[in-house]
């Protein structure tokens, strides 16, 4: 009540956003378990016990945990590589640096399309490239023009692709952020103490990138999980989780089956996310060590 | 004595200005070696040149007789510790005083060996289990102090290592480090701007301004016989007093004259030598502790002077006056203990053997001394 | 030697890097510029540079009155949202950066978490909500679906800048004798207009590249917003032109947006990576 009266005006003027926040958070909530565990009015489980005999259904999530547990660590592992490049200093790099922010200037969208475009069967720029037609690249891959987006590898390899240029520039950003906080004097301190190029990767950069690498796995395997344009757009055919809520959505009118995916899609994130904190936390307790089994008191 | 490094008209410059120009300097095995120096002049760029963190330019560096210009830092056996001490944050202190070893693919149990043994030199044996983040500024420069030491490094070379901590503390550590290079023997490339360090620690000073060495000798030497305008104010800890005036012939007499009021008598020595600016300016030195006080019935010493004590200012066992005569400020250092308050008139003579000139010019010390 | 061999590793990284970035955007601006015998081209490889470059899609586009209305829509859409958005945002922010008590810290990570919904999984029942309020294929409908989204963003920007202005100017204000409403609206607004304008940028750009929930509210039905449209014409196998064409047009604004605020925009992704 103290709260109240101190801060009257100021609750005046936040009441608007929060009741509007509020509102979505549980109508959006209380929709998705009312429709998908009370379909006709009692509880019941047949809606998820129907999506979890679905053969069909089974093979979709395998295929998102695929999807996800490929796509996160690759992201991870070429914005360390990127961050790496892009921490040497030259023109090169700060051209590259400068281009950051392009993917993010390029709707989601129209990025998708754009892949659509090149990856065409039969005649699409990639399938030409790749049979060594162009000068630039005169190196015959394949014989046979690919159909990429009948295939469940490659449609979703593509989508990934698609996923990965835009989104790498964030994660390697948050990287480089780490890599610039490693003093360059702890380098040139290795280096005098005779460590080479791999041991410093190995033995300094690595080990204090930990906080960044665990932010970028964070992110993006949130990110993973929720995404739906590219796998809409380039693998129409292969369902992912999310695309599946569309097509149980628009394309059955099944909107009980739509909601039960659509919570069990919000379990798989939240359990990723309470995963890597404990991990995290985990790892705060870990110590690196270069000496193993020394006793220091004698 | 052996050559443990030798610089060889070094020059390392940044955007064709900033960094070292033509550097050249031996340090013999054992020696302690300061570089002092303003910041920005050149002393951190000299020691990544000798650590192979920076390439030259031109120039060639030895170490111990081989040419290593083109070594990297890897294979130099030259360690350094840096002015941020650069700790290694993941690591325990007991791993980051470990890793050169590592490196150098020492076998486990002599590294245990070696690095209880540091450690216990340096007094930080209770800390080996700790993260850096959990010690001390003056702990954390003794970890990098036994991580650079444990490899036993044929030149030892210290980045201002003593510039973050308190001035209590850096006494003890003045103390401290001459009897660890006592012990160990080490060669070390000392880098600091504050001369007290340099002068208390070292064999011989490198005295740098503008990426150039300006002079190099020991530190008696530097203090009585300084090179130029600039080493002489910047060697001592009270600044010298520097008095622009002409040598003028007086009577006969060869005199030093400021403000047509200010005449001063010099030595025979001195006037041989000043008879070649009769008429000219020069910059007459004298440090602040080498003015003679009068007791009140003492008699004419010669260039005696009175004037009214303007400030007082303390420093430890010492004060520094700042006293006017005919209105010109002069700065005298007397004893903690010389009964004197503001607003007295003192009487004190300026005592020629004390004096230094100096070229209005170039700056350059008349009686310089090769 | 070895350092040669390092750089040269390191340089043609970083132009794959280039290249890489730089590919999607070159073919979509090839495309919208080629002639028609640059794409259907019977058979025979598919150019890298058109034949006969050629702003004609531009043109045709330009006077196309159907993308002249998706495109108006697309704006109306993004105006209804920057509009509710900021009305909504900038009070909001402003009262939090005034309350100081522990309830406001759980306030803000309770109504921030409304962004662990993916868009997928929060789409349906805003859709079914809206059916029922007549709200669906409606500007209107978007424009608060939108604003839902974009409101954690705005608050999330304005409230650190709001927490950065001196308590004494407020001090000082009503101890001039100004009001609370007119200290915020006469002193402390104006303080934080460059904030104000770099959220108004992020709930343009958020509004005007949204997909997920304009496909959904605005179903099937005749309002169109470009990216809708864009998906829509992906099923009628337009020349490909004209859907790059369409593409260029949708870029644009955020290209110049973005350019312009890139580097609050990476500032503020540092912070939020580090909130995460
Ligand atoms: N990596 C660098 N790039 C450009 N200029 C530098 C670099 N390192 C040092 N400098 C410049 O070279 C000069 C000498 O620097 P440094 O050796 O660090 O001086 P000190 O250690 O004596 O303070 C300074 O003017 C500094 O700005
Ligand atoms: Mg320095």
């Amino acid at each position: 009540m103290k709260i109240l009266k101190e801060y009257l005006f100021e609750l005046i003027i936040i009441a608007p956003a929060t009741l509007f926040l509020l509102g979505f958070f549980i109508l959006i909530l209380f929709y998705l378990i009312g429709v998908s565990f009370f379909p006709q009015g009692d509880f019941t489980l047949s809606v998820y016990s129907a999506i979890f005999e679905d053969q069909e259904f089974k093979r979709i999530v395998l295929r998102t945990i695929i999807f996800v547990f490929i796509g996160t660590p690759l992201e991870l592992i070429l914005s360390i590589i990127f961050a790496i490049l892009l921490f040497n200093k030259g023109i090169l790099s700060s051209i590259a640096r400068s281009l950051y922010i392009v993917p993010f200037a390029i709707p989601t969208i129209v990025t998708a399309i754009v892949l659509f475009v090149l990856f065409d069967y039969p005649g699409g720029h990639i399938n030409v490239l790749l049979q060594g037609k162009y000068f630039i690249f005169p190196f015959k891959i394949i014989s046979e023009p690919i159909n990429w987006r009948s295939s469940e590898f490659l449609s979703l390899f593509v989508s990934m692709l698609g996923k990965l240029w835009r989104d790498l520039p964030i994660s390697t950003f948050i990287i480089l952020t780490g890599l610039s906080n490693i003093y360059k004097e702890e380098i040139d301190s290795a280096k005098v103490l005779g460590a080479g190029d791999f041991q410093i990767l190995k033995h300094i950069v690595i080990p204090e990138l930990i906080p960044s690498i665990f932010t970028v796995l964070f992110l993006r395997s949130i990110e993973f999980w929720k995404e739906f344009i590219f796998p809409f757009i380039l693998a129409p055919r292969y369902y992912l989780i999310s695309t599946v809520i569309e097509n149980y959505y628009h394309n059955w009118n099944m909107v009980d089956k739509a909601s039960a995916v659509s919570l069990i899609l919000l379990g798989f994130i939240v359990i990723t996310i309470i995963l890597i904190r404990f991990s995290m936390n985990l790892l705060r307790f870990f110590t690196f060590r270069l000496v193993k089994n020394y006793e220091i008191k004698n | 004595m052996k050559e443990m490094l030798r610089l060889e008209h070094v020059y390392k410059t940044y955007n064709n200005t900033d960094g070292i120009k033509d550097i050249s300097f031996i340090v013999n095995k054992g020696e302690f070696v300061s570089l002092l120096g303003s910041s920005g002049c050149g002393k951190t760029t000299t020691l990544k040149v000798i650590a192979g963190l920076e390439k030259v330019n031109s120039g060639k560096v030895y170490i111990d007789g081989k040419d290593a210009t083109n070594f990297p830092p890897q294979k130099r056996d030259v360690t350094m510790v840096f002015q941020n001490y650069a700790l290694f944050p993941h690591f325990t202190v007991f791993d980051n005083i470990a890793f050169g070893l590592k490196m150098r693919k020492v076998n486990d149990y002599d590294i245990v060996k070696k690095v209880k043994n540091i450690a216990s030199i340096l007094e930080i044996s209770e800390y080996l289990d700790r993260k850096p983040s959990e010690l001390s500024g003056g702990q954390k420069q003794r970890v990098a102090l036994a991580r650079a030491l444990v490899v036993e490094p044929k030149i030892l070379l210290l980045d201002e290592p003593l510039s973050n901590i308190d001035a209590v503390l850096r006494r003890t550590m003045i103390l401290e480090l001459k009897s660890l290079h006592k012990k160990l023997n080490t060669t070390i490339v000392y880098v600091t701007h504050n001369q007290l360090e340099a002068i208390s620690m070292s064999d011989r000073i490198i005295i740098m301004k503008d990426g150039r060495i300006i002079q190099e000798d020991t530190p008696e030497k530097i203090f009585t016989n300084p090179k130029n305008r600039f080493v002489a104010s910047f060697i001592g800890e009270f600044k010298m007093n520097f008095i622009e005036g002409r040598i003028e012939e007086r009577v006969g007499d060869l005199k030093f004259v400021a403000y047509n009021d200010i005449v001063l008598n010099l030595t025979d020595y001195q006037k041989s030598k000043l008879w070649a600016f009769k008429d000219k300016f020069v910059i007459l030195g004298i440090r602040p502790s080498d003015i003679y006080i009068k007791h009140p019935r003492e008699g004419l010493l010669g260039n005696d002077f009175s004037g009214v004590v303007d400030i007082i200012e303390h420093f430890g066992i010492n004060k520094l006056l700042i006293v006017k005569i005919k209105g010109f400020p002069i700065t005298i250092l007397v004893p903690k203990d010389f009964n004197v308050s503001e607003n007295d008139t003192i009487s004190f003579s300026l005592l020629p053997e004390n004096f230094y000139f100096f070229d209005v010019e170039t700056g350059e010390n008349i009686f310089y001394e090769v | 030697m070895r350092l040669k061999i390092k750089n040269l590793i390191i340089n043609f990284g970083l132009l794959l890097i280039i290249i890489e970035t730089l590919t999607p955007i070159y073919f979509m601006i090839k495309y919208s510029i080629s002639d028609r015998d640059s794409i259907i081209t019977g058979g025979d490889v598919i150019p890298l540079w058109p034949y006969h470059p050629t702003f004609m899609v531009y043109k045709y586009l330009l006077s196309s009155p159907k993308f002249i209305d998706v495109f108006l829509n697309s704006v109306k859409v993004a105006g209804f949202t920057l509009l509710f958005a900021l009305m909504l945002g900038v009070p909001m922010a402003y009262g939090l950066s005034k309350i100081k008590s522990v309830y406001r810290d759980f306030l803000l990570v309770f109504l921030m978490s409304i962004r662990v919904f993916p868009d997928i999984v929060s789409v349906i029942p805003i859709t079914e909500f809206f059916i029922k309020l007549n709200l669906d294929n409606t500007i209107l409908g978007v424009s608060l679906a939108h604003t839902l989204l974009a409101l954690p963003y705005v608050i999330f920007i304005l409230l650190a800048d709001f927490e950065k202005v001196p308590p004494e100017i407020e001090l000082q204000a009503y101890n001039l004798g100004a009001s609370k409403t007119t200290t915020f609206l006469k002193i402390i607004m104006p303080m934080v207009i460059p904030s104000i304008i770099v959220s108004s940028i992020y709930i343009f750009i958020l509004s005007w590249d949204e997909f997920i929930f304009s496909y959904f509210i605005l179903g099937y039905g005749e309002i169109e917003t470009l990216p809708v449209y864009l998906n829509k014409m992906l099923s009628f196998q337009p020349p490909q032109n004209i859907l790059m064409g369409v593409a260029v047009l949708l870029s644009l604004p955020v290209f110049v947006f973005v350019l312009l605020i890139q580097k609050r925009l990476l500032i503020n992704i540092k912070e939020g990576a580090l909130k995460e």
